[in-house]
């Protein structure tokens, strides 16, 4: 009688399945340097690969704009899909209007709505709720703020989450960019969100990055829930990825402010460590009291989930308790980097010293009197700048000779100061192998990352078992 | 102890560091306080606020300060300095450096750089 049941409901779900209606809205790709190519082909394929094995009952597609590659891509592989153009402010407010509009008439409750967004995205600003993301037009020279590039907000889709909710649509919105954990805040009742990675950090772009892998395990049947922990044990780039279910929220509440120095890494185009670093160098005992908090912190989440995960065994007239989740890599991993930093945070302090700052005055006959600090004297690359005026083609020959003569005499400066205070030199050296040490920071943060993910599996699993049988709009999202 | 009833201490970075909104303008001459990044093109060092934005302004140095300048080729910093000659739309030249600190650019914020007069004087 129970498999009759069991068989009967089957077969309602499968009926009920059929009668969802599922739609999809696929915005992005902006903030890409000029060229044929940009970072989000591969995913954008991939997508459209399921897209076309896949039912759609509303199809859109507002994405990038002027790169030859990426605009194949979309011809040949969202045929199906209507094609809203270049993703501009005024298409990217005009596609959320129409859907928006769509709920309650053409996309009705029970239906599904999936907003994919893979683009570059900012940090959260300070009267945003979510955070901003790149459009169609120039490259962005600061992926923290998108500086240089234009941009929307994730904000502009709140109206369509509660408009979803009103009308008990099946709202899924996966962020694939940068600080994408900001759009969390759009979750409701009805609405799933997946971030490639957190608030406070990067997300990458590459054929094993969460992003990509997000794509590859998206298959008919399955939840957002069982592909997003799928994805995000498979990935290894160095994001966090989120998701808002009760879960995800409790295990970030407690982990992702402590770990969230572990997973930066220096970058030119917005160094996450280097700001990070500078900014705890120069703040106040409060910033490296909570530094090392955070630290400790961490420390006691691994061993609370390790104590979890154990087994009392009997061995003989003895109870022997047997780990069955050993973190230990994770514990030394953080250690390893937080001990890395703490270096680099004492070059940054070493360069503050007062003697460093003590200016002294330089001239030459022809050269008006400069005032130089000992730090200024001994970080300037004089080699360079002498190699450089030798090999200029545009200044005249005298003005050449002059220049020469004068960066030539600060370098023989710069020799003295160095042969006379030995200490000062290595307080800059430290500083100078601040930008070689950052070189390592990826690898330590990837390291970090790699361990973190067994981690939060096991949070995850443990935290699930109070929630089996709640729904969430992540679990009830099925493709 | 169970982890649900595990004490959390949640202190967000922005009890840390503090934020404020400022917009970045010209006035004349006089001593300003600038935030913004120093580069070297054709080998002149230049003080750019607000790099490749509509707001940009750019900052050219005597030889002997841009010396002083090249300690920080391709670093934020704030400098508090003088400008003796108008500025030329957004373009200005730097009469004479007071003080250069290395800045940390604030993403959280989103604040554009800041050019503020500190004390106004007069053109030469």
């Amino acid at each position: 009688m129970k498999k009759i049941l069991l068989l009967a409901l089957f077969f309602t779900q499968l009926h009920a399945a059929e009668n969802v209606r599922s739609n999809i809205m696929i915005l992005g790709g902006g903030g890409e340097p000029q060229g044929n190519e940009t970072i989000f082909d591969t995913s954008l394929a991939k997508l459209g690969n399921y897209f076309n094995k896949t039912k759609w009952n509303n199809a859109s597609v507002a994405f990038n704009g002027g790169h030859n590659v990426t605009e194949t891509v979309l011809n040949q592989k969202f045929t199906a899909a209507e094609n809203k153009g270049h993703f501009t402010d005024v298409n990217y407010k005009q596609i959320i209007n129409e859907y928006t509009d769509k709920i309650g008439k053409t996309i009705k409750s029970g239906d599904q709505l999936l907003v994919y967004v893979y683009t570059h995205g900012g940090q959260r600003k300070e009267n945003q709720t979510t955070h901003s993301i790149s459009t169609t037009g120039a490259a962005i020279t600061d992926t923290n703020n998108l500086s240089g590039g234009s941009m929307v907000s994730m904000d502009d889709l709140k109206t369509l989450t509660e408009k979803a909710k009103n009308n008990g649509v099946k709202l899924a919105i996966v962020d694939l960019s940068c600080h994408s954990g900001a759009s969390l805040a759009l979750a409701n009742e009805n609405t799933c969100v997946v971030s490639a990675t957190g608030p406070n950090h990067l997300a990458y772009a590459s054929q094993t990055a969460f992003g990509d892998t997000f794509v590859d395990k998206m298959t008919p049947g399955k939840n957002l829930e069982e592909i997003f922990l799928d994805a995000r044990s498979s990935s290894d780039d160095n994001g966090m990825p989120m998701i808002s279910t009760p879960e995800n929220f409790q295990i970030t509440k407690n982990l992702y402010d402590a770990i969230t120095p572990y997973l930066y890494s220096a970058n030119k185009d917005g160094d996450k460590l280097g700001n990070y670093l500078l900014k705890t160098a120069q703040s106040d005992l409060s910033c490296r009291m909570k530094r090392e908090d955070d630290f400790k912190r961490i420390n006691d989440l691994i061993d609370q989930i390790e104590s979890i995960n154990t087994v009392t065994k009997k061995v003989l007239f003895w109870n022997h308790v047997e780990k069955t989740l050993d973190l230990s890599e994770l514990r030394a991993s953080i250690k390893e980097y937080k001990m890395q930093q703490d270096q680099m945070l004492k070059a940054l302090e070493t360069m503050n010293t007062p003697d460093l700052k003590i200016i002294d005055h330089y001239s030459m006959e022809d050269i008006e009197s400069t005032p130089l600090s000992r730090l200024e004297l001994l970080r300037t690359d004089y080699d360079k700048v002498i190699n450089d005026m030798q090999n200029d083609a545009v200044m005249s020959a005298s003005e050449r000779e002059r220049n020469v003569r004068w960066f030539t005499y600060l370098k023989s400066k710069q020799t003295e100061l160095n042969n006379s205070r030995p200490e000062l030199k290595r307080a800059i050296n430290i500083g100078l192998d601040f930008d070689k040490e950052s070189l390592r920071s990826y690898s330590l943060a990837s390291q970090v990352k790699n361990n973190e993910k067994k981690l939060y599996d096991s949070f995850y699993k443990h935290y699930k078992k109070e929630n089996a049988e709640k729904s969430n709009p992540c679990r009830d999202f099925v493709l | 102890m169970k982890i649900k009833t595990m004490m959390i201490l949640t202190i967000t970075s922005s009890q840390c560091f503090s934020t404020s909104l400022h917009a970045a303008m010209l006035e004349g001459c006089g001593f300003y306080k600038v935030e913004g990044i120093v580069r070297e093109d054709k080998l002149k060092v230049k003080l750019i606020v607000n790099e490749k934005s509509v707001s940009e302004i750019k900052f050219s140095a005597p030889f002997n300060w841009e010396t002083k300048l090249r300690a920080y080729i391709n670093d934020p910093v704030t400098v508090q300095l003088k400008i003796e000659k108008r500025p030329d739309g957004t373009l200005a030249e730097i009469h004479s450096i007071q003080e250069i600190s290395l800045r940390v650019p604030d993403p959280m914020s989103f604040k554009p750089e800041d050019l503020k007069l500190i004390k106004k004087a007069g053109c030469r």
